[in-house]
């Protein structure tokens, strides 16, 4: 979809790791290590590709096939350094009236749940001309 | 600043060097927010997303912004 709006389109992607999922929230801090060396697009795919295999040793496992610094890695991951900044995006969601993922604003327009395709071209082009 | 009509941008450099997105959404998601059903939110408290850079994809000129709330499990 980004493609295919090159350039008019922004995705902003939150942390919205559900208490029901007990290894989502260190899944989601393991994205956040991995931005912390630049990777964190690369292995946020591989989390969906590879969920809910999300036991330490599958974070670390990813880390490393992505070439990513194990050590410094690891040292993120068991330290928890992204805890609270995940913890700030459940709770700008929360204000935000979400409760189940995935949500979605687009230009402020919630979409909740998994959509097709066409409900986010249409939400997107009707974005894109109001914008007008 | 960049500006849109629902969706204005402001940018800061934080302690860290890193530079933050701190988007304002505004009226317009608290009202979109209340029709669809989600609650609009608390007026000043929650209409402000920080947002890293690292989670970013798509330029800050975009007239379109989607916000994603995800989880990975």
């Amino acid at each position: 979809m980004l493609k295919e709006y090159d350039g008019r389109v922004r995705l902003i992607y939150k942390d919205f790791p559900l208490p029901s999922h007990a290894l989502a929230m260190p899944a989601h801090e393991a994205a956040r290590c991995a931005g912390e060396q630049g990777r964190y697009w690369a292995y946020h795919d591989v989390l969906f590709e590879r969920q809910p295999r999300f036991e330490r040793d599958d974070l670390v496992a990813y880390a490393i096939n992505l070439n990513l610094d194990r050590e410094r890695f690891e040292r993120c991951l068991d330290g928890h350094k992204p805890r609270a900044a995940v913890e700030a995006d459940l709770a700008e969601g929360r204000a935000l009236g979400v409760r189940s993922t995935p949500t979605f604003f687009v230009n402020g327009k919630p979409l909740v749940g998994a959509q097709p395709v066409e409900t986010f071209r249409a939400a997107i082009d009707s974005a894109l001309r109001a914008a007008r | 600043m960049v500006s849109s009509p629902v969706v204005s941008l402001r940018f800061a450099i934080s302690p860290v060097s890193r530079r933050v997105y701190t988007i304002a959404l505004g009226l317009s998601l608290g009202v979109a927010a209340f029709g669809m059903g989600c609650r609009a939110p608390a007026p000043g408290a929650h209409d402000r997303l920080a947002v890293q850079t690292q989670m970013v994809k798509g330029p800050a000129t975009a007239p379109v912004t989607i916000v994603e709330f995800s989880d990975y499990q």
